[in-house]
């Protein structure tokens, strides 16, 4: 009966299925299977999930075993979901103000973790997960082990890191780079190669290794900020030429700024940065709002801390502002309301990445460290194993009292 | 003010009178009528039966434009309502006629009704198995290849 349909029309059928049948019934025959792995069919089925997703997706890291969502996550709006990686990182960090959380990329809802010795790679959509040998980290001379980086998401041997797809040939890259006094350079890895590569071209100038990068639109951004000489600057590695540029900033000057891709285009998320009616060049003011907090979590204390910073994430239909905050809590600013409410309570969820529906298998031919499926993932020695993902909605909300901290702004690169 | 009406012919010769209004939801005959005014269109794959629910569809989904009234007969949610129920009536063959009559006429909010309502029945089904049976569906693998698959794709969530 399906084969009168021809393949247009039984594309068309496929693309409505929920996510489980898909992957599920890829069995059914060889056709089906080719439709639902074809590029176009990921492709086509995003559209029509980003026009028909009603909730913001959030890939959050848990021991599912110590708590439970419906308690820890409270979101009056209905308008977030959670999907959970179910780790045993959070396990170890109430010792110190290492949190314990390891830092992350993501790109089109892939998830890249860097582990001391390993890269993992893992597609929550699927399950696909791969792992590459990180080789040896650079003996570093340079980096002090001080408590100005507590707080912020230093990746191990002190790589600075990135994570992103080559926009022309479709291929998911990794990028580190090093920087000694005398010397500086870059690494790609290509996911479908498996190999470290170091590049010709070298870093225009030096970035330190607290804060995370950002992937838009074919490039990889890192964000320098010299609190000696009042400097920021913008550091922009294209995925494709594999050369790098750089970025115009404000002339603002932030010191616990961060770099994001929201919504597709580079935001600076920085705190006090004085006059807001601005306008610099291709950056604009997107939000600009007073950090309050719940009572039921500590932010307000931190928020005086000088290395106090906010991570956005993504932009709820309603116009509500999500971003999570140096213990990878979950925050949210309502844009009516101009509120800063906490979504996640308590030290159990990390937030890890904003969550999209990825089908497209990232497996390369020639990767030896690949796995399938989430039962593999047990196996894995690093503390940062991945066990199985759970998703859940939460209903209720508590109540909150606000007080005002400190002003964010959210600058944005309209290009 | 008398409405045009527009005739249109079953593979069985059958003719159904419908409001222009009413038939132009569909692309292709919309098309036709303007090419062919005041001609009867043989729409010679489709059955009587496949007409008449088409034609049941478009009636009920037609946006009363004229008149100036905001007397639309059905609000948003009426109308998915009726759409289930619509879907819901018709069995598994005549629903893939519709459908493909649905993509034939070029009727996207039909097709996308029909399109989902043949993927909500995939998505009940336990297995491979009965989905290869509820649709007719010849099994091409092996067992050896149907596990090495089912090893790659376990739903994590």
């Amino acid at each position: 009966m399906m084969k009168e349909l021809g393949l247009d029309l039984e594309e068309e059928v496929l693309l409505r299925l929920p996510l489980e049948s898909i992957l599920k019934f890829k069995t059914v025959s060889k056709q089906w299977r080719s439709l639902l792995e074809s590029r176009s069919f990921s492709e086509r089925r995003r559209i029509i999930i980003q026009k028909t997703q009603k909730k913001i997706q959030f890939v959050a890291a848990a021991l599912l075993l110590n708590i439970n969502p419906e308690v820890v996550v409270k979101d009056d709006d209905e308008e977030v979901e959670m999907i959970y990686l179910d780790c045993d990182f959070p396990k170890v960090q109430e010792e110190d103000s290492g949190f314990s959380r390891r830092p992350s990329l993501s790109c089109d809802g892939l998830v890249c973790m860097p582990v001391p010795g390993w890269i993992n790679v893992l597609n929550p959509s699927t399950g696909e997960f791969l792992r590459f040998d990180s080789g040896r980290d650079p003996k570093i001379t340079n980096v002090l082990d001080d408590v100005s980086r507590r707080g912020f998401e230093v990746f191990p041997g002190y790589w600075r890191m990135g994570f992103g797809r080559d926009i022309v040939n479709g291929s998911y890259k990794v990028a580190r780079m090093c920087f000694e006094p005398n010397y500086s350079y870059c690494e790609i890895l290509d996911i479908n190669i498996g190999v470290w590569r170091r590049l010709k071209s070298k870093p225009l100038f030096y970035v330190g290794e607290r804060l995370k990068s950002a992937f838009v639109n074919g490039s990889i951004y890192w964000l320098e900020v010299d609190c000696y000489y009042h400097t920021q600057k913008i550091l922009a590695l294209d995925l494709h030429t594999e050369k790098f540029r750089s970025v115009k900033t404000p002339p603002l000057f932030c010191k616990s700024g961060q770099i994001a891709n929201l919504e597709d285009r580079l935001v600076v998320a920085a705190k006090d940065i004085g006059e807001l009616g601005f306008k610099f060049c291709i950056w604009s003011i997107a939000y600009s709002f007073h950090l309050s907090s719940s009572t039921r979590s500590s932010f307000i204390s931190r928020c005086s801390h000088w290395w106090h910073w906010c991570m956005p994430l993504a932009v709820s239909k309603r116009g509500n502002f999500y971003f999570y905050d140096q213990e990878k809590k979950l925050h949210k600013y309502c844009s009516d309301t101009g509120l800063v409410r906490g979504v996640t309570y308590g030290g159990g969820i990390r937030i890890v990445a904003p969550f999209v529906e990825n089908l497209l298998p990232i497996r390369g031919s020639a990767s030896s460290g690949r796995t399938f499926g989430f039962r593999n993932l047990d196996e894995f020695e690093t503390s940062s194993c991945f066990r199985q993902i759970k998703s859940s909605v939460r209903k209720e909300w508590l109540g909150i009292t606000t007080t005002v901290v400190a002003v964010v702004a959210l600058v944005v690169f309209l290009k | 003010m008398s409405k045009k009406m527009i005739v249109l012919k079953s593979s069985e010769g059958v003719s159904f009178v419908v409001e222009e209004a009413v038939a132009r939801q569909s692309k292709i005959i919309s098309f036709l009528v303007e090419e062919f005014p005041d001609r009867e269109l043989p729409l010679t794959n489709m059955t009587s039966e496949i007409l008449r629910k088409t034609i049941e569809y478009c009636k009920k989904h037609v946006v009363e434009d004229d008149g100036g009234g905001d007397s639309s007969s059905s609000s948003s949610g009426d109308l998915k309502e009726w759409d289930v129920k619509f879907v819901a009536e018709i069995d598994q063959p005549r629903l893939m006629d519709l459908l493909m009559a649905a993509n034939y006429l070029d009727i996207p909010s039909l097709l996308d009704v029909t399109c989902q309502k043949v993927a909500d029945t995939i998505a009940a089904c336990n297995d491979e198995k009965e989905i290869r049976a509820t649709f007719n569906i010849e099994n091409d693998f092996t067992e050896e290849e149907v596990e090495a698959i089912r090893m790659e794709n376990q739903y994590p969530i």
